[in-house]
C-alpha cells in the first residue's frame, strides 16, 4: 500500500503544471510530424516524383535536388517523400487488418475457451509456421499485386501474433475479480467483451499495433525488394531500396536516403512501443 | 538499554518536498523484540525500506539517520551498502517469493547467500544450509534443499526466505509483514520460530505488523505509527493495557478478537488516515479524535518521553490533562 | 422454465446437499476434490460463516454456488430454484438475487471505469431503467455504504482500500438481491477499516434483511458476523453448528486448534502460550 500512499505524495505535488514532455510524447509527435509530411507529399514534394531527366541522371547533393537525382533524373527526395506515403498506406492499412482480425480471433478464443480456443490458436500456429515470402507469393500471384492485396497479405501475416497477444492478455483480465464480478451480475458476452475487457487491454494492444507497425514496414520493403510488392513506376521505400541497390557506387543517395527514412520511421515506432509498456511495467511493479 | 545495535534518529523519507515518513527515531538491542505498529499509509514500510537502503526514486530520505553499531547506512554507497544489507542487516517479507527466485532450487539460493556475505566455499555453504533449514523447522532439511519454491507449502517457503536472511548471520532482522498472508495455523508457527530464532541467536528483530494481536505475544516494545510519525512508544504491556495516545486506544479497540462483544458495533475510527501531502493542521488524528481539543488543531504535538516510552499528544489519556470527552462534530465514515 | 416451488415460511433460502467440485491435474493423476461432499443450510436473513484456512475449499464453494463454475455433483437450491438445472437465460435473471463482494477491494472494480459506471452496471446489464434513473440509484446505492456522491466520478485507483470495498458492496446491493456471498471480504483490509465494513455489513443485513454467506480464515471475526457456523478443512465440513454452541464448546479437535491459533491482544496471555508451545515442541 505504500504505492497508493506515494501516488497521492505525487499528486499532491504536481497539480496542473506545464512540464518536461516525456519521451513517449516526443516520439509520437515526431512520428506523426514525419507521416504528415510524407501522406502529404503532393504539398510537400518540389517534383512530380516520376519526371524523368536523363540529362540529369545522378546529380549530386545540391539545393535544387536535397537528396540528388536517381538514374532516370528522377528527384530523389520527391521520390522517398512518395515512398514514405505508400509505405505509410500500405502499412498503416495492414496494421488495422491485423488489429482488427488478431484481436476478435485472440478474444474470441479466450472467452469461448474449450475446442474453439483450440483450434483458433492452432491455426494462428499453422500460419506463422507458413513462410511469409511464400504465403506473399502465392497470393499476389493469385491477385496481382495491387496495393490492396498487399495490405490483406501482410495484415493476415501479422495477424497470429496479435491473436497469441489478445488471447493472453484477455485471459489475464478474465482472471480478476471484477470480470467474476460482472459475470455474477448476469453480465452478458457482448457486455464482458466490450465494456469489461477491451478498455483494460488497450495498453498491450496499442504496443502490439506500434510492432506490427514496424513488422508491416520491413514486410512491404522486403515484398517490393522481390518484386512482389509495388510495380514500377510507383515506388514504396521497399522498391527504392531494391532499385538503388543496383546502383550503389554509382549513387549512394539512392540507397542511403530512403534506407534512412525506414530507419527513422521503424526507430521511432520502436521507441513508441517500448514507453507504452514501461508505463505498464512501472505499473505493474508497484503491485 | 544496552548499547543499541540499530539506532535510527529523525529519519524522514520524501518525494520531492513531501514528507510521507517523519522523524522516526528509535533503537533495538541486541536480542530485543521491536514492533512498528500502524495501518496502510503510516509509513512502517517506507521506514524499514529507508533503513535498509531499498527506496526507489522518487522516494528518498530527507533526513535523519540510520546507525547500525554506529556506521550511517543512510549515508553509504552502493558498494558499501551491499556488503551490509544481507549480511549483519537482514530482511524478510510478506511474500516469500520476493526473495526467493522460482527459477532456483531453495538451497542454491540460500548457499549463494552464505557465500556472498560469509568466506565459506560451496561445500561448507551448503552443509550451513542444510543447517538453517533445519533450524527454522524444516523437516528433512537435505532433501528439501533440492526443491524448488513453488514445491512447497506457503508456511515452508516462509520458512526458507527466514533461513535465507539468518545465512549470514545477522545483528538486526527487520520483518515487513511476514505473517499477515499466512493462515492463522502457521502465522502461530511462524511467530514461534522467529521468537526462537531471536532468543537462541541473540538477534535484534524489528518487526512491520497491523496485526495487534500477533505483536502482543512476540514484541517486547512497539512503535505506533501515524500519518508518517511515531505517535507513541511503549513497552508491550503498557501499551495495551494503558495506551496514552487516542489512535493507540482506538486501534486496540477496534481489533477483532474472540472476545468482542456480539452485542454492539464495533468501536470503529470514523474517517481514514490522511494522505501525505494532505496532513491537518495539527496533529495528524485530530479530526479523528474522540478527545480533540482547540489546541491539537494548532501545533502538532511533539514527541515526548513517557515513563518508559514516549507519547505525541497533548491531552494522553490517563493522565490529569485529558478532558472530558468533548462531542466531536461527526467525521463521516470516510 | 418451470416456476420454483412456492417457498413454505421457514425454508431456508439457500440448501446445499453433498457438494462435490472436482479438479483436472491431466493425464495420469486423480483429479483433485476441492470440495468432497458439503452440505449447509443458510437461513432467511442469517449468515453462516464458513470458516476454514487456505486449501479448505471454501472459496470453491461459493463459487460453485454462485455458478462461476460449475459444480461436478450434489444439489444447490437457492430461493426455490434448483441452481444446477438452470439455464443460461434463467440464470441471468436469478443472478440479481444473488450477489457476491470479493477479498481484493480494488481487484473486483474495473480499473477503467467509474465509480458511477460500476454502480450503474448491474441495472444496464439487466436493461432496467434509464440513464437518469440508473444515476439516481447509483447514488443511492453510494449513500447506503456511508459513501458521498462525489464518488460517483472517481475511478477505483483514486480509492482507499476500505472505500473500494464500499462500492463492491454498493453494486452487490444494486440488484436489491437476497443473498450476498462475502469471501474474505474484510481479509484485506485495515484493522480500523475492518471494523467500519463490519459494523456497515451489520446494518445492512438488519435493514435489508440480507442473508450472508460470510466466508473467512479469521476465526474472530466469523463469530462477530455469524449466527450458525461450518468449519471446513480438505474440502469437508468438519464441523457446524450454532455460533453459541461452536464457541462455547466446540466438539471437533480442527476447531478447538483453529480457536486456540487465533492471537489475542493480550500481551501476557500470548507470551505465555507461545512459550507453552515453543516448550512442548523442545521437549
Amino acid at each position: 500500500m505504500a504505492e497508493a500512499t506515494v501516488a497521492a505524495a505525487r499528486r499532491a505535488r504536481h497539480g496542473l503544471r506545464l512540464r518536461k514532455p516525456t519521451a513517449l510524447e516526443v516520439a509520437v509527435g515526431a512520428l506523426l510530424a514525419l507521416a504528415l509530411v510524407m501522406i502529404l507529399a503532393p504539398v510537400f514534394a518540389p517534383y512530380d516524383p516520376n519526371a524523368v531527366d536523363p540529362a540529369n541522371a545522378f546529380a549530386e547533393i545540391s539545393s535544387a535536388h536535397p537528396f540528388g537525382t536517381d538514374d532516370l533524373g528522377r528527384d530523389l527526395l520527391s521520390r522517398v517523400l512518395y515512398g514514405g506515403r505508400l509505405t505509410l498506406l500500405i502499412s498503416g492499412g495492414a496494421v488495422v487488418v491485423a488489429l482488427v482480425l488478431g484481436t476478435l480471433w485472440g478474444f474470441g478464443a479466450a472467452t469461448r475457451g474449450g475446442i474453439l480456443d483450440e483450434v483458433l490458436m492452432r491455426t494462428a500456429d499453422v500460419l506463422m509456421a507458413i513462410p511469409q515470402l511464400l504465403f506473399a507469393l502465392v497470393f499476389v500471384a493469385a491477385f496481382g499485386p495491387s496495393t490492396v492485396t498487399l495490405i490483406l497479405v501482410i495484415g493476415v501475416l501479422l495477424s497470429p501474433t496479435t491473436a497469441r497477444m489478445a488471447r493472453s492478455v484477455a485471459l489475464t483480465e478474465m482472471s480478476r475479480d471484477y470480470y467474476s464480478a460482472a459475470i455474477a451480475y448476469g453480465a452478458k458476452r457482448r457486455r464482458l467483451l466490450f465494456k469489461e475487457l477491451l478498455p483494460n487491454t488497450t495498453t498491450p494492444i496499442a504496443i502490439q499495433a506500434a510492432i506490427n507497425a514496424a513488422s508491416a514496414i520491413i514486410l512491404e520493403a522486403t515484398l517490393s525488394f522481390v518484386g512482389l510488392g509495388i510495380q514500377p513506376p510507383d515506388a514504396s521505400l521497399g522498391t527504392l531500396l531494391q532499385q538503388g541497390y543496383g546502383f550503389l557506387y554509382q549513387c549512394w543517395e539512392y540507397v542511403v536516403f530512403p534506407g534512412l527514412a525506414i530507419l527513422l520511421i521503424i526507430w521511432l515506432l520502436n521507441v513508441v512501443a517500448d514507453q507504452l509498456g514501461e508505463d505498464r511495467r512501472g505499473l505493474r511493479r508497484r503491485r | 538499554m544496552s548499547e543499541p545495535v540499530l539506532e535510527v534518529r529523525d529519519l524522514s523519507v520524501s518525494i520531492g518536498d513531501t514528507p510521507i515518513v517523519r522523524d522516526v527515531s528509535f533503537a533495538v538491542a541486541k536480542g530485543e523484540r521491536m514492533g512498528l505498529v500502524g495501518e496502510s499509509g503510516s509509513g512502517k514500510t517506507l521506514t524499514v525500506l529507508a533503513v535498509m537502503g531499498l527506496l526507489r526514486a522518487p522516494l528518498r530520505v530527507s533526513g535523519g539517520e540510520a546507525l547500525l553499531g554506529g556506521t550511517d547506512l543512510t549515508k553509504l554507497k552502493r558498494r558499501q551498502l551491499d556488503r551490509i544489507r544481507g549480511g549483519r542487516i537482514g530482511m524478510i517479507y510478506q511474500d516469500p517469493m520476493a526473495s526467493l527466485n522460482p527459477l532456483h532450487r531453495v538451497g542454491d539460493q540460500i548457499g549463494e547467500a552464505i557465500r556472498l556475505h560469509t568466506g565459506l566455499d560451496k561445500r561448507a555453504a551448503r552443509e550451513r544450509t542444510v543447517e538453517l533449514l533445519d533450524e527454522v523447522g524444516i523437516k528433512d532439511p537435505a532433501s528439501r534443499a533440492r526443491s524448488y519454491p513453488h514445491e512447497l507449502s506457503g508456511g515452508m517457503r516462509q520458512r526458507a526466505m527466514i533461513a535465507m536472511a539468518l545465512g549470514a548471520d545477522p545483528e538486526v532482522l527487520l520483518c515487513d509483514e511476514p505473517t499477515t498472508a499466512l493462515d492463522v495455523t502457521t502465522q502461530r508457527r511462524i511467530v514461534e520460530l522467529l521468537l526462537r530464532i531471536s532468543q537462541q541467536r541473540g538477534l535484534a528483530l524489528v518487526m512491520i505488523t497491523h496485526d495487534l494481536g500477533v505483536a502482543a505475544g512476540f514484541c517486547e516494545r512497539i512503535a505506533v505509527m501515524y500519518a508518517g510519525r511515531i505517535v507513541e512508544q511503549a513497552p508491550v504491556d503498557e501499551l495495551y493495557a494503558r495506551p496514552r495516545h487516542p489512535y493507540a486506544e482506538s486501534l486496540l479497540g477496534a481489533a477483532c478478537d474472540l472476545t468482542l462483544d456480539l452485542e454492539a458495533p464495533i468501536p470503529a475510527i470514523p474517517g481514514r488516515p490522511p494522505m501525505p501531502g494532505e496532513l491537518p493542521q495539527g496533529c495528524s488524528f485530530n479530526p479523528r479524535c474522540r478527545y480533540a481539543q482547540e489546541k491539537c488543531r494548532g501545533v502538532e504535538p511533539p514527541l515526548e518521553p513517557r515513563g518508559d516510552g514516549a507519547v505525541a499528544c497533548y491531552f494522553e489519556l490517563g493522565s490529569h490533562r485529558v478532558a472530558e470527552h468533548v462531542p466531536v462534530a461527526e467525521a463521516a465514515d470516510e | 422454465m418451470s416456476e420454483p416451488a412456492p417457498m413454505a415460511e421457514g425454508t431456508p433460502i439457500v440448501a446445499v446437499r453433498d457438494l462435490v467440485k472436482e479438479f483436472d491435474r491431466g493425464r495420469g493423476e486423480e483429479p483433485l476434490r476441492a470440495v468432497d461432499g458439503v452440505s449447509f443450510t443458510i437461513a432467511r436473513g442469517e449468515t453462516l460463516g464458513l470458516v476454514g484456512e487456505s486449501g479448505s475449499g471454501k472459496s470453491t464453494v461459493a463459487r460453485c454456488l454462485l455458478r462461476l463454475t460449475t459444480a461436478s455433483g450434489g444439489e444447490i437450491t437457492f430461493d426455490g430454484h434448483d441452481m444446477r438445472a438452470t439455464g443460461d437465460a434463467e440464470l441471468r435473471r436469478i443472478r440479481g438475487k444473488m450477489q457476491a463482494v470479493f477479498q481484493d477491494p480494488h481487484g473486483s472494480l474495473n480499473r477503467s471505469h467509474r465509480v458511477g459506471d460500476i454502480l450503474q452496471a448491474p441495472l444496464a446489464a439487466h436493461g432496467i431503467g434509464d440513464r437518469k434513473s440508473r444515476r439516481a440509484r447509483a447514488a443511492e446505492l453510494l449513500e447506503m455504504v456511508g459513501l458521498g456522491p462525489a464518488m460517483l466520478d472517481r475511478r477505483p485507483v483514486e480509492l482507499s482500500g476500505g472505500q473500494a470495498q464500499r462500492v463492491a458492496i454498493g453494486r452487490a446491493l444494486a440488484l436489491s438481491p437476497k443473498l450476498i456471498v462475502l469471501d474474505e471480504a474484510v481479509s484485506a483490509l485495515d484493522v480500523s477499516v475492518r471494523a467500519q465494513i463490519l459494523n456497515l455489513l451489520r446494518d445492512l443485513q438488519r435493514d435489508l434483511e440480507l442473508t450472508y454467506l460470510f466466508i473467512s480464515h479469521d476465526l474472530a471475526v466469523i463469530r462477530y458476523m455469524s449466527h450458525t457456523v461450518s468449519v471446513m478443512r480438505g474440502g469437508v465440513i468438519v464441523e457446524q453448528g450454532s455460533r453459541e454452541s461452536l464457541f462455547a464448546a466446540p466438539r471437533h479437535e480442527y476447531t478447538r486448534s483453529l480457536m486456540e491459533a487465533v492471537p489475542v491482544a493480550d500481551p501476557p496471555f500470548e507470551r505465555e502460550r507461545i512459550r507453552a508451545a515453543l516448550a512442548q515442541a523442545a521437549g
